[in-house]
C-alpha cells in the first residue's frame, strides 16, 4: 500500500516580522569573528543565523554560533560585582555582592597606590582578549610590563615564526588560497581561530578536485575528510618538513627565481667561527645586505638588474662567505635529512614522505597557474600576468603546542619556500595589515631603568618582536624583567608574553612580588593552567603570617568560571550581545587575503543584570588613575567610555581603532580624521568594513609595489620596500652568538641559557626532540598524550551551553585500537593515566584512526563540581576530566629552572606530553582528581 | 514535488552546525512547536533533536597500509528522509502524521498526534522523537515554515541546517526535477539511499566518499638525484 | 525496545480477554447448554481484561486527549484499525447478549460478529508488531500468529477456570491443550530463530551505505561506530536502547516456556483440578513472554547506534 498522502497542507505559520527587528553584529562564541544576523523578538533572541555578506564566514555559522542563544540564557551569567566575604578562603567561592561604585573605588584605590609605588606591582593579564591594542595601551599607561594576552599560551611560536621569516603568519595572518590551490597540505589543525572559512575552504578545494593531504596523529574533523591521512608522531613534524626539503633540493625542485628576488637565500653569511661576525650576514656600511652579482663578481646590494649568485663560497674582503642558499643546500642535502633517516621517528614511510615531496613540486612546477592580471613589481618592473605555483598549507597548534614548534614552523615555510609557494595564486597568502617587514619593526618594553618608576607610563608598549639581544627585558644580571619571564634568556622571542607563567611565577616571587593579579577572559584557574590542581594551590597559598602570596586577584569575567571563585574582586562582563566591541587593523582584524577589513559589535540587548562592559571600565580606570593618553590638555578626561574612545582615539595622525567610513564627513578609508558617526556607519553596514585590493595589488605582496604603496599610506608598513623572506634568520644567529659566548653585547649569565641558546637558536630552521619528550624515557611513558578542541564547544566556556552539553559532556581518552587490544584495554575502561607529574583517572576509547603512539582528548571538557551553573554531578564533572593535571609547569628534573615551554618564544608546550596508561583496578571508577567547590 | 536534501558524506567534517541551527531554528519556531529541553543544566541533559550527527569508522583492516589506507572516518548526519512510502505516515492512527500531497514533506499535525510514538517505531532511521512537554511527535520539517516564507529574501528560503553547514555539505531541492541542483549532484556523484533495503524510499540522498584524487609524481620522480657534494649551477636571475 | 509496563499488561490482558470472548461466543454458536447468569458473569470478566488493557494502552499515550482521532487511519493503520474494532466490539458484545436468551439466526449472527471481531482485534494488536519492517524480531509469522493464538490459549484457560462446568468437557480441554503445545512450538521456535533473525537485520554497512563494494554490494570494510554524538540519553536509545541483561534472558525465556505453556498443560492433563493454578501460571508466563517480546526486540535504528541487533 502507498502511503497516503495529505491534500490540504495547512498554512505556513511563519514568524510575524511585524514583532521582530533584525540586527547584525559579530560573533563571539568563539574568536573567529564571523557576521551574524540576529533576529529579536522583544527582549528576547529569536534566531541568530550566518550573515551572507560577511567576509568571514559568507553566511554559514557553526554550531557554537548557533547556540549563542542559550549562552545569552546561561544561568551561570554573572550578575553583580562580587567581593571575597571576609573571613573566607579564596577560593571557596563566598562573595558577597557589591555596587559597581564600591567596587571602582575599591579596585582603584588600590590601583592608584600601587601605581605611586611600583607599577610593576599590578600583573594584567587579558586572556581572550580581542582588544588588545587598548589593554596593551592601558598597561603601558599604568607603567607595567606585566601585560600580555593569551598568545603565550595559544600559538606564538607559530606567529613568531611566520614572522619572523616570511612577514605574515598561520596565526591569524594568512589564508590559503582556497579557490586556486590544487594540493592542500594541513599540518596540526583540529579547528583554528579561523573555523568557518577553513570548512568553507575544504569543501571548495575538494569540490575542484583538489588533493587535500593532513598531516595529524588523529582522523577526526577536517582530517575525516582528508584525501590523505599522515598519522605522524607527535612532534616530528619538523623532520618531516626538512626531509621533504631533502627531497626536494636532491632533485633540484625548487623555485630558484623566488628564492633570488624575494628571499635572503642569495645573501652572503660570513663563516668566521669564534667572532661577533660568524655567521652574520654581509651587509655595507650603511648596513644594506650584500650578494655577489654573477654579472662581474662584485658584492652589491640587492638593486634592480642585480643578477645575484643563488650558491657559492667566497673570499670577500678576507672573510670567507657563502650563500645563505649554499649553506642550506648542504645541510638538508645530508643523509641525515633523508627519507629513510627520518622515517620510523616520523612514523610516515620514507616511500610516502618522498611521494609527498614530489607531489607538491609535481603540482607547483608542472600545475602553474597564470591570471591575466598586470602588476608592477618594487623595482617597477611591469608584468602582464600573476604567475601561481598553486600548492598551499596552513598549520596551527599540532606544530605550536610543541617546544620545537617555532623551528617546526620554520621549517614548513621553508617548504613553501623552495617551492615558491607564497602569496601568489593558489598558495597560503597574507591578510592585511600583513606582510610587514619582518620581523615587524615593534620592540617590546624593555627600558630597565624606567620600569617601576612610580606614575609613569612605559615608553613603548609591553610586547613586540626582539632582533638581537640588546632588545630583551632583562636586568644587568640577566634576570627577567617581567613576571611571565618573557624576553629574558629563558624566552627570547615571547612576542605575545607567557600569561601561563604568571602564577607560578608572581607565587615565587620571581623576579618579584607583585602585589595585584588582574585577569580578563581566562580560565587560569583551570584548562588554561598547566598543572590545574597546583596551580590551585599556588592560588590559595599564604606566607607564614596567612597573607595572600598574590595579595589580590581581580577576575574580570561574564560568567561563573572556576577562575571567578577564586577571586577577590569579581568583575561582571556583558555578553558579546550587550557591548560595543572592535575587531581593529590594530588588532585581530577580519582581513581576508583580497581586503583589509576590520568589524564591530554594538549592544543589541540590553543586560538584565547589573554588569558593564570591561573595555568601559578600562577605559574610565583609565581617567580615574588620570593616564596621559586619557587626559585632555586641561586635565580633563578626554573619552565618556569605550565607545567615545574608539570613535577619537589616534594611534598616528588619522590611524585609529576602527579603519572604514573616517574623515570629517565619513568618506575615507583606512586612515583619516576621527568621524563622529562611524560606529552609527558600521551599524548601518552590518558591522563590518573591507577594503579591496584592486587586483595589481592582490599577489605576491612582498614585492608589489602598488600594494606596497597602499600599506605605506594606510600605515601598515613603514617604507615602501621589498620585504625580504628571512630563510636565514640573523636575529637568532645574534642569540646564538650570545649563547657562544662572541656576541658583541648582552650575554647570558648561565652555562645553562647558553646552551640553550647554542641548541635552539639555529639560524636556518632544524628539528631537536620536544624537551619533555626528550627527558622523559619512552621506556617508562611510550605514549604521547594530546588533545584536540571539539567543533562544537569552545574551551570551558560552552558546557554552560543548554545544547552544546548535550552533543558532549564527557571527554574520553582515545587510543589506538591495536595499541588497545595489545595492552589488554577496551572501550569504556577506566584507566590511569600518568606522566612524571602526576596522574589522573578517566575512561577511554578505542579508534583505528588514531596513531599508534598517540592518546588524545577533548580539550576543556572537564568542569569542576559547582562551577557553571551546572548540577554538581553532572558528567562534565564526574567523567570529564582535564589533562592539564599531568602538564607540568617546569621540564622534568635535570632542566628543572626552564618553563615547558618553547625555548625560543616561550609558547607553552602542551603536546610535549608523554604518558603511560593501566587498566584502573575493578571498582575505581569515576574520573580522579575530582576537584570540587563545596556546596 | 519531491523535495529533500541531499548530504555530502564526503565533505561532512561532523561539526554538529546543521544539528544545532535546526535545534535553534525549531526551538521556537511555531510551525514545529518546539524542541523542548529537558533539565538543561541538570546532571543528564536532554531534548528533542530534529537532526543529529553521529561519527564513524570504515576500516580497511589492513590491506593497504601506511597514508593511503582506506581507513576513514565518517560523519553521518540524519534527519528525516521525507520517505516516498513512508511508514511512519501509514501507521499514525491519527493521521497526525502525514505526507504532503505537493511536495512530498513528511510533518505531524499536533493537533491530531495522541503521542503514541508508534510512527517512531515505524521510523529506521531514528527521525521521529517525542516531545514529552507537549505530548506530541516532532520531527524534521525540512523547514516548511522557512522555503514557503515570502517574508524571507528569496536566499534564505532554505532550511536552516543547510544555511547554517560550514561546508556546505547539505543542499536541498526538489527531486523531481532533474535539472536542480540535488538531482545532478545525485546523479553526478552517484548517490545512495542509506537502509533502502526496507523499501521506505527515502527522498534524501547521501553522496558518498570522493576517491583520492591522484598527483602522478612520475617526471618529479626520474629528475636525476644530485649527489650532496655537487657544485650548484647558478642561474642568471636579476633581482 | 523499551518494556512499558501499560502495554505488557494491555496486550495480555485484552488479549485474554479477547480470547475468553471469542470462545464464549463460540460456546454459544456450538449450541452449548449456557446458563445465562454463569455466562454473563464470565463475559463480565472477559470485558474487563479487554477494557483494562485498552485503558491501560492508553496510559502511554503522551496526548490521550486526541484519541478519538485514533480512528482516522483505519485504511492504513493496524492501530487505527485495532481502535475501531474495539470501539464495535462493545455494540456488538452488547447486542450478543442482549440476545442470548433466544436462540436462532439473529443470535448467532451476533456471537459470530463478536468473534470476528474479537479476532480480528486479536489479528491487528499482532499486525500492530509484525508489520514493523524496522523491528525484524517483530515482523515475522511467530509474531503474525503468536498474539492471538496466546490470547485463545489464555482465554481458553480462563474459560475453564471461571465456568469449571466445561472443564470435565473433553473437547474444550483439548483443544486448549493443543493451543497451549502450538504456542510452546512457536515461541519456541521463535526463540530459537531469535538470533538469525538479528542477524538478517540490515548491517551498519547496508545502514550507511559504507565499507560496501561498488558494484556488488559486498562488505569490504568494517565499519564502526566511533561517537554517537549525544552525550546523554536520548528519545532514542531511551525508545529502542533497552538491553535485557544477558545473563537473565535464558532464565527468562524458560520462564515464559515453563509458566506460559508447559506447567498449564501439565496441570490440565494431569492435575485439572488446579485449573486456577494453570489459568495463572498462564498469565504470569506470559507477562514475562511479553516483556521479553518487548524488551528483546531490536529496532534497526540501533545500528546507527553502533548497537547489536541480536
Ligand atoms: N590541555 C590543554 N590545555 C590547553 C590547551 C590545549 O590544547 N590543551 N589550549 C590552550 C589554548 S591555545 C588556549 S587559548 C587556552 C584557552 O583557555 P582560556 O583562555 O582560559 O579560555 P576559556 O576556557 O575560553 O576561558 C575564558 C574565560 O572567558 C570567559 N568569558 C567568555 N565570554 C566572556 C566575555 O564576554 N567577557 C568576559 N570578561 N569573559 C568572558 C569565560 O567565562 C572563561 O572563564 O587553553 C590552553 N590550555
Ligand atoms: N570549536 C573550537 N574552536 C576553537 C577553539 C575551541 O576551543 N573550540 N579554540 C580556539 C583556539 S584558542 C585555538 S588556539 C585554535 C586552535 O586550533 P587548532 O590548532 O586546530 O587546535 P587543536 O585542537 O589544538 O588542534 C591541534 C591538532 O593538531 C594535532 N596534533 C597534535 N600534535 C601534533 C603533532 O605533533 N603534529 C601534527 N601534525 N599534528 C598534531 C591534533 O591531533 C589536533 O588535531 O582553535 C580555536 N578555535
Ligand atoms: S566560528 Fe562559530 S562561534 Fe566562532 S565566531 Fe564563527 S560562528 Fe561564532
Ligand atoms: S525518515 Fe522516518 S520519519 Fe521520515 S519519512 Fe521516513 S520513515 Fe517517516
Ligand atoms: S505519535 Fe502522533 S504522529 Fe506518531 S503515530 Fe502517534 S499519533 Fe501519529
Ligand atoms: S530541514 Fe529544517 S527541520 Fe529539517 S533538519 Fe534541517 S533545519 Fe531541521
Ligand atoms: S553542518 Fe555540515 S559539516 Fe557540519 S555536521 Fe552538519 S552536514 Fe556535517
Ligand atoms: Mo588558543
Amino acid at each position: 500500500m502507498s502511503t497516503p498522502l495529505r491534500q490540504d497542507p495547512p498554512p505556513i505559520v511563519s514568524d510575524d516580522p511585524a514583532r521582530q527587528r533584525v540586527e547584525f553584529t559579530t560573533c563571539y562564541m568563539c574568536a573567529c569573528r564571523c557576521g551574524i544576523k540576529v533576529t529579536l523578538q522583544g527582549d528576547q533572541v529569536r534566531f541568530i543565523q550566518g550573515n551572507p555578506d560577511h567576509p568571514v564566514n559568507r553566511g554559514v555559522l557553526c554550531a557554537k554560533g548557533s547556540a549563542g542563544i542559550m549562552k545569552q540564557n546561561s544561568p551561570a551569567k554573572l550578575r553583580n560585582p562580587l567581593l571575597r566575604r571576609p573571613g573566607t578562603p579564596r577560593g571557596a567561592g563566598i562573595f558577597d555582592a557589591i555596587s559597581w561604585q564600591q567596587a571602582l573605588d575599591l579596585l582603584t584605590n588600590r590601583l592608584q597606590r600601587i601605581r605611586a609605588s611600583d607599577p610593576r606591582k599590578l600583573a594584567f593579564f587579558t586572556g581572550r582578549d580581542q582588544m588588545q591594542a587598548l589593554s596593551s595601551l592601558w598597561a603601558q599607561q599604568f607603567g607595567t610590563p606585566n601585560w600580555a594576552a593569551h598568545g603565550g599560551f595559544c600559538s606564538v611560536n607559530m606567529a613568531a615564526a611566520g614572522l619572523y621569516t616570511i612577514g605574515y603568519s598561520f596565526w591569524e595572518f594568512g589564508a590559503p588560497d582556497w579557490d586556486r590551490a590544487k594540493y592542500f597540505m594541513l599540518w596540526g589543525v583540529a579547528e583554528d581561530h579561523s573555523s568557518n572559512p577553513i570548512k568553507i575552504g575544504l569543501d571548495k578545494l575538494k569540490s575542484r578536485g583538489a588533493k587535500f593531504v593532513s598531516i595529524n596523529p588523529v582522523r577526526t574533523g577536517y582530517s575525516a575528510i582528508a584525501d590523505e591521512w599522515v598519522p605522524i608522531r607527535p612532534g616530528t613534524d619538523g623532520l618531516l618538513a626538512l626531509a621533504m626539503v631533502h627531497v626536494l633540493l636532491r632533485r633540484e625542485l625548487f623555485d630558484s627565481e623566488f628564492l633570488v628576488q624575494q628571499t635572503n637565500a642569495p645573501c652572503l653569511v660570513i663563516d668566521q667561527p669564534g667572532t661577533a661576525q660568524h655567521g652574520l650576514l654581509l651587509r655595507n656600511s650603511d648596513g644594506r645586505l650584500l650578494m655577489l652579482d654573477q654579472a662581474d663578481g662584485v658584492v652589491k646590494p640587492a638593486t634592480a638588474g642585480v643578477q645575484p649568485a643563488l650558491f657559492g663560497d667566497y673570499e670577500i674582503s678576507g672573510k670567507r662567505c657563502r650563500t645563505v642558499m649554499s649553506l642550506l643546500a648542504e645541510r638538508y642535502s645530508g643523509d641525515e635529512y633523508s627519507p629513510a633517516a627520518v622515517a620510523e621517528r616520523c612514523g610516515v614511510s620514507a616511500a610516502d614522505i618522498e611521494r609527498l615531496a614530489l607531489e607538491m613540486a609535481t603540482v607547483a612546477f608542472e600545475q602553474v597557474i597564470e591570471l591575466p592580471i598586470a602588476w608592477t613589481d618594487i623595482h617597477g618592473r611591469e608584468h602582464d600576468k600573476v604567475r601561481g605555483r598553486p600548492v598551499a598549507m596552513f598549520a596551527m597548534r599540532g606544530i605550536s603546542a610543541h617546544s620545537n614548534g617555532f623551528q617546526t614552523c620554520r621549517a614548513l615555510h621553508l617548504l613553501q619556500i623552495l617551492l615558491g609557494a607564497l602569496e601568489g595564486p593558489g598558495n597560503f597568502r597574507a591578510k592585511a595589515p600583513f606582510p610587514r617587514q619582518i620581523p615587524w619593526p615593534v620592540l617590546p618594553a624593555n627600558d630597565a631603568a624606567n620600569f617601576g618608576k612610580p606614575d609613569t607610563p612605559l615608553t613603548r608598549a609591553p610586547l613586540g618582536y626582539p632582533t638581537r639581544p640588546e632588545d630583551l627585558a632583562v636586568d644587568a644580571a640577566g634576570q627577567p624583567l617581567r613576571i611571565d619571564h618573557a624576553y629574558s634568556w629563558s624566552a627570547p622571542l615571547a612576542a605575545h608574553g607567557a600569561m601561563h607563567s604568571v602564577i607560578h611565577n608572581a607565587v615565587r616571587g620571581d623576579p618579584y612580588p607583585i602585589d595585584t593579579l588582574l585577569l580578563f577572559m581566562a580560565n587560569m584557574a583551570w584548562n588554561s593552567s598547566m598543572n590545574t590542581a597546583q596551580t590551585q594551590d599556588m592560588l590559595r597559598a599564604q606566607h607564614t603570617d596567612g597573607s595572600y602570596k598574590i595579595p589580590f586577584i581581580v577576575v574580570v569575567d561574564a560568567f561563573d568560571s572556576e577562575t571567578v571563585r577564586f577571586a577577590d574582586l569579581v568583575l561582571p562582563d556583558t555578553t558579546f550581545l550587550e557591548r560595543f566591541d572592535a575587531m581593529s587593523l590594530l588588532d585581530r582584524p577580519i582581513s581576508e587575503p583580497d581586503m583589509a577589513a576590520d568589524a564591530i559589535r554594538h549592544p543589541i540587548l540590553k543586560p538584565d543584570r547589573d554588569v558593564r562592559p570591561w573595555q568601559d571600565v578600562l577605559v574610565e580606570l583609565a581617567g580615574r588613575l588620570k593616564f596621559p593618553a586619557f587626559m585632555d590638555d586641561s586635565g580633563r578626561v578626554k573619552f565618556r567610555g569605550y565607545e567615545d574612545f574608539i570613535a577619537r582615539y589616534e594611534r598616528s595622525p588619522g590611524i585609529g581603532f576602527l579603519a572604514g567610513w573616517r574623515g570629517a564627513s565619513g568618506d575615507q578609508s583606512l586612515i583619516g580624521e576621527p568621524n563622529k558617526n562611524q560606529w552609527q556607519a558600521y551599524i548601518d553596514n552590518q558591522g563590518f568594513f573591507q577594503h579591496h585590493w584592486t587586483d595589481s595589488q592582490r599577489y605576491h605582496r612582498h614585492i608589489n609595489r602598488d600594494y606596497l604603496e597602499a600599506a605605506k599610506a594606510a600605515g601598515f608598513i613603514g617604507a615602501v620596500e621589498p620585504i625580504t623572506i628571512q630563510i636565514y634568520s640573523e636575529t637568532l644567529q645574534k642569540f646564538r652568538l650570545a649563547g657562544e659566548g662572541t656576541y658583541a653585547g648582552p650575554q647570558p649569565s648561565t652555562e645553562d641559557e647558553r646552551q640553550r641558546l647554542r641548541d635552539y637558536f639555529d639560524p636556518l630552521p632544524i628539528w631537536y626532540p620536544p624537551l619533555e619528550q626528550e627527558l622523559t624515557k619512552s621506556a617508562d611513558y611510550p605514549f604521547h598524550a594530546i588533545t584536540q578542541r571539539p567543533m562544537m564547544m569552545y574551551h570551558s566556556w560552552d558546557s554552560q551551553n543548554a545544547w552544546l552539553r548535550q552533543i558532549v559532556a564527557q571527554n574520553h581518552l582515545y587510543m589506538n585500537a591495536d595499541r588497545a587490544r595489545e595492552l589488554g584495554l577496551q572501550d569504556d575502561d577506566w584507566v590511569w593515566v600518568e606522566s612524571h607529574n602526576g596522574r589522573i583517572r578517566c575512561q577511554m576509547r578505542t579508534m583505528t584512526g588514531c596513531e599508534r603512539n598517540t592518546v588524545w582528548t577533548w580539550n576543556a571538557v572537564g568542569k569542576m563540581a559547582g562551577a557553571w551553573g551546572l548540577d554538581r554531578k553532572s558528567l562534565e564533572a564526574t567523567h570529564g576530566f582535564l589533562l592539564n593535571h599531568l602538564i607540568s609547569q617546569s621540564l622534568p628534573a635535570g632542566a628543572n629552572k626552564f618553563a615547558n615551554s618553547d625555548p625560543i618564544t616561550g609558547q607553552a608546550a602542551w603536546y610535549d606530553l608523554k604518558v603511560k596508561i593501566t587498566k584502573a583496578a575493578p571498582g575505581e571508577t569515576g574520573i580522579w582528581p575530582k576537584l570540587e567547590f563545596s556546596a | 514535488m519531491k523535495l529533500g536534501l541531499a548530504i555530502d558524506l564526503d565533505t561532512c567534517v561532523g561539526c554538529h552546525a546543521c544539528a544545532v541551527a535546526c535545534k535553534e531554528w525549531n526551538g521556537a519556531s511555531l510551525m514545529a512547536g518546539g524542541a523542548p529541553d529537558y533539565d538543561p543544566q541538570g546532571a543528564a541533559p536532554s531534548g528533542v533533536w530534529f537532526n543529529r550527527i553521529r561519527h564513524y569508522e570504515v576500516v580497511d583492516d589492513g590491506t593497504r597500509g601506511g597514508c593511503e589506507s582506506a581507513t576513514r572516518t565518517v560523519n553521518v548526519p540524519m534527519s528525516c528522509m521525507h520517505c516516498e512510502d513512508a511508514d511512519c505516515v501509514k501507521v499514525c492512527p491519527t493521521g497526525a502524521s502525514y505526507k504532503r500531497a505537493s511536495d512530498g514533506i513528511v510533518l505531524v499535525d499536533p493537533d491530531r498526534c495522541i503521542g503514541c510514538n508508534y510512527c517512531s517505531w515505524a521510523c529506521p532511521y531514528g527521525a521521529r522523537e517525542l516531545d514529552e512537554v507537549a505530548g506530541v511527535m516532532r520531527k524534521c520539517t525540512l523547514c516548511v515554515d522557512r522555503i514557503y516564507d515570502q517574508n524571507l529574501p528569496e536566499a534564505e528560503r532554505e532550511p536552516a541546517c543547510v544555511l547554517a553547514c560550514p561546508t556546505h555539505a547539505r543542499h536541498f531541492g526538489d527531486f523531481d526535477d532533474p535539472n536542480s541542483r540535488v538531482s545532478r549532484l545525485s546523479a553526478e556523484r552517484g548517490s545512495v539511499s542509506l537502509m533502502d533495503s526496507l523499501g521506505y524510499k527515502p527522498v534524501n540522498q547521501y553522496l558518498p566518499l570522493r576517491a583520492a584524487p591522484r598527483v602522478d609524481v612520475a617526471a618529479a620522480a626520474a629528475k636525476p638525484v644530485r649527489d650532496r657534494l655537487r657544485t650548484w649551477v647558478n642561474k642568471l636571475i636579476p633581482i | 525496545m523499551k518494556p512499558a509496563i501499560s502495554v505488557i499488561f494491555f496486550t495480555v490482558a485484552s488479549g485474554a480477554g479477547l480470547g475468553l470472548l471469542i470462545w464464549l461466543a463460540l460456546l454459544l454458536l456450538a449450541g452449548a447448554p449456557i446458563d445465562p447468569r454463569a455466562f454473563v458473569r464470565v463475559l463480565w470478566v472477559a470485558a474487563c481484561l479487554v477494557t483494562a488493557g485498552l485503558l491501560s494502552s492508553t496510559l502511554h499515550l503522551a496526548n490521550p486527549k486526541h484519541a478519538w482521532q485514533s480512528f482516522r487511519r483505519f485504511g492504513s493503520s493496524w492501530l487505527s484499525r485495532e481502535g475501531v474494532f474495539a470501539v464495535l466490539l462493545y455494540p456488538a458484545t452488547l447486542f450478543m447478549v442482549w440476545q442470548m436468551p433466544g436462540t436462532g439466526l439473529i443470535r448467532d449472527l451476533a456471537a459470530t460478529v463478536v468473534v470476528l471481531l474479537a479476532a480480528a482485534i486479536l489479528l491487528c494488536t499482532a499486525m500492530i508488531y509484525a508489520c514493523l519492517k524496522t523491528v525484524p524480531h517483530w515482523n515475522n509469522w511467530q509474531v503474525r500468529n503468536g498474539m492471538p493464538l496466546f490470547g485463545l490459549m489464555s482465554g481458553g484457560l480462563l474459560l475453564l477456570a471461571l465456568w469449571p462446568l466445561f472443564l470435565p468437557d473433553r473437547s474444550v480441554r483439548a483443544i486448549v491443550v493443543v493451543l497451549l503445545l502450538v504456542g510452546l512450538a512457536l515461541k519456541y521456535s521463535y526463540y530459537l530463530s531469535y538470533r538469525r533473525i538479528g542477524e538478517s537485520a540490515p548491517t551498519i554497512n547496508e545502514a550507511l551505505k559504507l565499507g560496501l563494494e561498488p558494484g556488488t554490494g559486498k562488505i569490504n570494510a568494517r565499519v564502526r561506530l566511533l561517537d554517537v554524538g549525544h552525550a546523554h540519553g536520548t528519545f532514542l536509545t531511551r525508545e529502542f536502547g533497552y538491553e535485557v541483561p544477558r545473563s537473565r534472558v535464558l532464565g527468562l525465556r524458560l520462564c515464559a516456556l515453563a509458566f506460559g505453556f508447559i506447567l498449564p498443560v501439565a496441570l490440565l492433563l494431569w492435575l485439572p483440578q488446579l485449573i486456577w493454578l494453570a489459568a495463572a501460571s498462564c498469565l504470569g508466563g506470559l507477562l514475562v513472554e511479553r516483556w521479553l517480546f518487548f524488551a528483546e526486540a531490536r529496532h534497526v535504528v540501533r545500528r546507527y547506534h553502533g548497537m547489536p541487533m541480536t
